[in-house]
């Protein structure tokens, strides 16, 4: 069993587990940090004329002119070109190979239509049906923020090993940048979904009858599982994004995780020490602190997941703040269809939230917020909500990097005065680096990240709890993080300790495969003879043709040989049936010492030395030269020309034995 | 009143005597029981006011139908009448007194077997025990042994009160001359002349208690664990209790069963053990054998293996103040040492025979309740600090410089590091118990010489903790309390930057829109605080107020405390009703005009005191009103207008009445 990392990024991890012939890609997360890279796409140029007006760079000795493809801006380098992913590796194993790809959560299957287009992938992906719909908004969503302000200007020159080495950092620091990717079409990503299956919780889907794999509640998003891959006698579990927070998702289903013999974990949180609770107080506390001093709010963010819950606190809090007058807004290409969608999904939801829907009410209370116009969304600054737009307000938006979609244009807009807040929820990335081609910035800058995901006390529990043989985890799992080195409970410290990965890592998964389950046909049983060899076991020997097929293995018995027509020609040599000799009979039982030395001395035997080994003993028949060798599993006669003697001692050993 | 009650009383009597064991509340017995306690103590005599109760007492006293509650309450009730010298001769010639108080009597009845009545006979037997005649007749009547066997009694009360009883029993056994060892003097042993005698009379009484004691005090089997920390709490009440030449004897008597019980090192023994040790302790000279042996056994309880015992043994010692400068000195190296331990700062010197306890503690301090131990240390920071500087193994700015270690280590978005202890650091992350005790530690410290120059460390970590998201409201509450200590004894606060005061600000700011109302509450408060500060030098070298230096003065303190009156959480808007009076009242000066700004404030909290649907916040303003309008001079004019108006008066009206 072997498991190749084609990510190395933790919480957005793409695997491929080879096992039992069968190969299974575990999530294709695409990894959007390598965006920070290159500059904002504005939307509006009027807006925001600083960021055309950017210096193009230009090495201090002049030797390296890049300027029509780097800009700086405070003292850091950006790309100017249309922003590009780093992908998953496509050069550890062969792509079409693969036979199914399982998805935990939308935020894992973003580099999808990369892996299912154009590498001749011909297999099948499972997902559950809110992963599949908010991950179609999410995609269609990114597609709509590149290609609404395309860029005809493709930089490449700077991705070249010379050059690159040369650039100043981070941009010199970039990994496998000539495998940056820009983004796919919105065909690409109709194409790479409709290769998706349906499955719900513990649905179990066999895969060429070698494997089952059944998707699990994880309590992280929407829909969010995790998978059991099982065959029946080896249970591989994947866990990826999981939550024990009570928030909106259906809770996790630990229980079908026990047992297992490896069990690959990832998509921890990436805030180990801030507590989603405290950063939802901050997150408020700091929104009502900017809107009472007049300014305005901007909350970079994905349009499903967090946002959620973020609108529910606020539904809470927005009166007791006295913000009931301030305008929230949620810009989004696919605003309507994310709140619209988180409400019809009843059956993937929480208790609390599933029972509102029999009473009936809508599960979450933003569908109050919106009847009441408190909470107003639309599909971009364009059109309607320019019309609308009031401040002082609090602007919920995409992209949560600052690098497309409407945010660039309220950091151009809000960015000089410091009235003015941006909050960041989304762990996924750096906000000092989010924020660097916005530089110098009045506007104040609160970083609230609120990831529900394990935490490392709460995994280790987890650990605990499902008792797993073997443990695979990214290896930033298996040393605290860089800045708190201190921190020993900031890393999984288990027995036996966990087998880290990282990009590129091919890891041999540590457990051999010891059975196979095996079939027998009814009339094959009915034939056998069995006989009892102690009580309550007993055994019969069989002799039968095994088929495998399909990957199932049946044993059938073997055919009889059609009965010879009489003819007068000579047969054919080829022609006779293989003559089958009957089994030897298979022996049991143990020779006990005393007896067979008492057997022997009836025998004339008399001289016998007798050492005791490891497994056993030897006799040594000092008269005859010959050794008698009694082990656990086998007995040796070493007899050298004496063939009757060896006979003798050979039926005096049969008698104790039993003949099966 | 009394006289009706008085008079419907032989009824009342009549009642409980047919009562038999149906009556289903004894809280009515309770309250006839107070009221004979009241008319005992006019000095009425109660047999007087009510003659027919010494009837109903032996009525009872021959009648085992009577319930157990009646029978409990009888039995307080002839105490409390025999607490009297002639009541006790009334009862003692009706022969009725023996009777009661003799346990045989009841268990003869198969009724002592109910704790209802044992705790009835020993307060009664309580009661009872005010005068010499009383001491007699206890002594006559060998009530020593059954009160003895009570001590240890299956029930909590009843132990307790026999506890109580045999100390009472002692106190009026000593000669007049120990009497009130605390100053106090028992009523009867006004009688001097006849004390000393008295004393000899009953020397059989201290004999068996001495008796008693010695062979109780050593545990022998662990089961008997319960009655042994039942009999060294008697011991240590005895101890504070008894006047000098009866606590020798008393002392004499266990020493020897206390050295032996030291040696067990039975953790659950170790505090009522100590309590003990520091109660004998207390009233010796230093040159007295006893003195010697009980200071030898500190010491061992100071080097016992457990690291947990050794802490408490400690803490008990400061506590104590006791006089030995080298036991006071050792407690607070081993208080000290988690501390040191843990943070890495060198508070102690090298110190070869703490260097096993070290090693103990530095184990301990690895598992989960090292919190516990934590807490111990910072919790006797104050004793520490007490302290003669040359007892300190260390100065106090060091202990100051461990403590704000510790408050970054334990900040959850900290990336502090120490050269301590590091697995310490996963336990204590987050922690608020730690963090509150380590906030406790750093305000008592506020006052130790030669902090100031770490002020500033102690304003960044303070405002650390102000702006965490994972701060509890208890430590921003403690935080708080902290910064207006420190400014309260720093008068020069010219280190505060600019910088350092917009970040204090921001966090500010920020909990008073905290989602959680203690956070806003104690923001409120803390700005009504601040005002109070005394007056300090800021940065630009002038006297300044400290709200503002830190805030920048009432145009920061004052929109915020608007804002907290709208605040849906009725103990915020009474917060910051007592806080904006705090801010406003110094700037009104006799006789000026309001400017806008105070006279809208002057409305909304007359709104406040029409509008309001809670009262705390009604009653915030009513307080306010009271203070501005007995200090006329500082009242706000609008306010006078108002304080004629009719609302006020009644208001005022129904105010003077409460």
């Amino acid at each position: 069993m072997k498991l190749y990392c084609l990510s190395g990024h933790p919480t957005l991890p793409c695997n491929v587990l080879k096992f039992k012939s069968t190969t299974i890609m575990l999530d294709c997360g695409l990894d959007t940090t390598s965006v920070l890279n290159f500059l904002p796409l504005p939307l509006v140029h009027r807006i925001s004329p600083r960021l055309s007006k950017l210096p193009g760079w230009v090495s201090k000795d002049g030797s390296l002119n890049l300027e029509k493809e780097l800009k700086e801006c405070a003292g850091r380098v950006f790309v100017d070109s249309q922003p590009e992913f780093c992908l998953p590796e496509r050069e550890l194993l062969d792509l079409s190979t693969i036979d199914v790809i399982l998805i935990s959560n939308y935020h894992c299957m973003m580099a999808l239509p990369y892996i299912t287009e154009h590498t001749g992938f011909t297999g099948t992906v499972y997902a559950t049906e809110p992963t599949l719909q908010i991950g179609r908004l999410l995609m269609e969503e990114l597609v709509n923020f590149m290609e609404r302000v395309p860029k005809a200007q493709s930089a490449t020159c700077w991705k070249n090993k010379e050059i690159q080495r040369m650039l100043p950092g981070p941009l010199k620091d970039a990994v496998d940048v000539w495998t940056w990717k820009r983004c796919y079409s919105m065909q690409e990503v109709n194409s790479a979904l409709s290769k998706v299956q349906l499955v719900g919780y513990s649905q179990k889907v066999e895969l060429f009858g070698a494997v089952q794999v059944s998707p699990l509640s994880s309590g992280y998003s929407l829909g969010s599982s995790n998978w059991v891959i099982q065959s029946h006698h080896e249970k591989v579990s994947y866990v990826s994004g999981s939550s024990l927070l009570t928030t909106h998702p259906q809770p996790m289903d630990q229980s079908s995780l026990k047992n297992s013999d490896v069990l690959i974990l990832t998509g921890l949180t990436q805030m180990p020490t801030a507590n989603p609770d405290g950063m939802l107080g901050e997150f408020c506390s700091n929104l009502a602190m900017t809107i009472r001093a007049g300014g305005n709010v901007l909350v970079p963010c994905y349009s499903s997941g967090v946002i959620y819950d973020l609108l529910e606190c606020l539904y809470q809090f927005i009166d007791s703040a006295n913000l009931g007058t301030t305008p929230f807004y949620f810009i989004s290409p696919v605003a309507n269809s994310s709140l619209e969608f988180s409400q019809i999904f009843a059956e993937w939801l929480c208790h609390n939230k599933q029972t509102k829907v029999y009473l009936p009410e809508p599960p979450f209370p933003h569908a109050e917020l919106i009847q009441t116009n408190k909470l107003k969304h639309y599909p971009s600054i364009h059109g309607d909500f320019s019309s609308e737009f009031r401040q002082p307000c609090v602007v919920f938006t995409g992209h949560p990097s600052l690098r497309f979609g409407d945010v660039v244009h309220f950091m151009e807009l809000w960015g000089k005065s410091s009235l003015n807040t941006v909050i960041f929820t989304e762990p996924d990335f750096s906000y000092l680096d989010a924020l660097a081609p916005y530089q110098p910035l009045a506007m104040k800058c609160v970083y609230c990240p609120i990831d529900t995901r394990l935490n490392f006390h709460q995994v280790s529990k987890l650990l605990k709890e499902v008792q797993p043989l073997h443990v695979v985890c990214p290896e930033q799992y298996t040393q605290p993080p860089l800045t708190q080195s201190h921190r020993s409970d900031l890393m999984l410290e288990l027995q036996p300790p966990p087998m880290p990965y990282r990009r590129c890592s091919v890891l041999n998964l540590p457990f051999r495969r010891r059975y196979e389950r095996v079939y027998i046909l009814p009339e094959l049983a009915n034939s056998l003879v069995p006989s009892e060899v102690k009580p309550g076991v007993s055994v019969a020997t069989v002799s039968a043709v095994l088929q495998s097929k399909d990957n199932k293995h049946t044993l059938q018995s073997v055919p009889k040989a059609p009965p010879v027509a009489p003819s007068k020609k000579r047969k054919r040599v080829m022609e006779e049936p293989p003559v089958t000799m009957a089994p030897k009979p298979l022996l049991s039982g143990a020779v006990p010492l005393e007896a067979f030395l008492a057997t022997l001395q009836k025998h004339g035997i008399t001289e016998v030395k007798v050492e005791e080994t490891a497994d056993g003993h030897i006799l040594h028949l000092q008269a005859e030269d010959t050794l008698i060798q009694l082990e656990e599993d086998g007995t040796h006669i070493v007899c050298d020309n004496n063939e009757p003697l060896r006979a003798t001692l050979r039926d005096l050993v049969l008698r104790f034995l039993q003949k099966l | 009143m009394d006289s009706q009650c008085v008079s419907i009383l032989p009824r009342v009597c009549g009642v409980l005597l047919v009562s038999g064991s149906s009556l289903p509340d004894d809280t009515s017995l309770e309250k006839l029981l107070d009221w004979f306690t009241t008319i005992a103590q006019t000095g009425t005599s109660l047999l007087e006011a009510c003659p027919c109760l010494v009837d109903f007492v032996s009525k009872v006293a021959f009648d085992y139908t009577s319930g157990s509650s009646i029978l409990s309450f009888t039995l307080k009730l002839t105490g409390l009448i025999g607490a009297s010298e002639d009541g006790f001769k009334v009862l003692k010639e009706c022969s009725v007194l023996k009777l009661v108080f003799n346990p045989q009597h009841w268990q003869e009845a198969g009724l002592w077997e109910d704790p209802c009545l044992r705790i009835g006979w020993i307060q009664g037997l309580k009661m009872i025990l005010k005068h010499s005649e009383a001491l007699s007749f206890f002594a006559q009547a060998d009530l020593i042994e059954p009160l003895l066997q009570l001590q240890t009694d299956s029930s909590l009360f009843v132990a307790s009160a026999a506890n109580q009883t045999l100390a009472q029993v002692l106190l009026l056994c000593q000669s007049p001359s120990s009497v009130g060892h605390n100053g106090s003097k028992n009523r009867d042993l006004e009688h001097n002349s006849a004390s000393m005698e008295t004393t000899q009379n009953y020397s059989g009484i201290i004999t068996k208690v001495s008796d008693y004691l010695n062979k109780s005090v050593v545990l022998k089997e662990i089961s008997q664990l319960p009655g042994s920390q039942q009999i060294l709490r008697l011991l240590a009440m005895l101890l504070v209790r008894v006047g000098p030449p009866l606590r020798d004897t008393l002392l004499l008597a266990v020493i020897n069963s206390l050295e032996e019980l030291v040696t067990t090192s039975c953790s659950q023994l170790t505090v009522p053990l100590l309590d003990v040790i520091l109660a004998a302790n207390s009233g010796l000279r230093d040159d007295c054998v006893p003195k010697q042996r009980l200071i030898r056994l500190l010491w061992v309880m100071l080097n016992m293996k457990k690291p947990v015992d050794v802490m408490q043994a400690a803490a008990a010692v400061l506590r104590s103040h006791q006089s030995d400068p080298a036991l006071s000195a050792h407690s607070a190296r081993v208080l000290l040492l988690p501390l040191d331990i843990v943070t890495g700062v060198s508070l102690l010197d090298e110190n070869s025979t703490e260097e096993e306890l070290r090693i103990l503690i530095t184990e301990q301090l690895k598992r989960k309740s090292c919190i516990s131990m934590i807490c111990v240390c910072l919790s006797n920071i104050p004793q520490i600090t007490l302290m003669a500087s040359d007892c300190l193994p260390c100065p106090q700015r060091l202990i100051v410089t461990a403590i704000l270690l510790l408050l970054r280590l334990c900040c959850v978005d900290s990336s502090s590091s120490s050269a301590g202890c590091v697995e310490v650091v996963r336990f204590i992350t987050g922690n608020s118990k730690v963090q509150k005790c380590a906030l406790e530690a750093l305000l008592v410290l506020s006052k130790s010489p030669g902090v100031k120059m770490v002020l500033v460390e102690v304003f960044k970590v303070l405002t650390e903790y102000l702006n965490s998201h994972s701060s509890d409201p208890s430590v921003l509450q403690k935080s708080y309390q902290a910064v207006i200590k420190w400014v309260g004894v720093c008068p020069d606060l010219s280190c505060i930057t600019d910088q350092l005061r917009e970040g204090f600000i921001q966090a500010v700011r920020k909990r008073a829109c905290d989602t959680r109302w203690e956070a806003r509450d104690s923001t409120v408060e803390f700005l009504g605080h601040l005002v109070g500060a005394p007056s300090c030098w800021a940065f630009t070298e002038q006297e300044m107020e400290p709200s503002d230096v830190l805030l920048g003065g009432r145009s920061f303190t004052v929109p915020l405390l608007k804002e907290a009156l709208q605040d849906p959480e009725s103990y915020v808007r009474a917060s910051s009703i007592s806080a904006l009076a705090q801010t406003l009242t110094p700037s009104w000066q006799d006789g000026t005009a309001l400017t806008q700004e105070q006279e809208d404030i002057v409305t909304q909290l007359q709104e406040v005191l029409f509008q309001d649907s809670e009262g705390f916040a009604r009653r915030a303003a009513v307080k306010v009103s009271l203070i501005w309008t007995g200090r006329s001079n500082f009242t706000p004019w609008s306010w006078q207008n108002w304080c004629w108006t009719e609302p006020f008066r009644i208001l005022r009206h129904l105010i003077l009445m409460l």
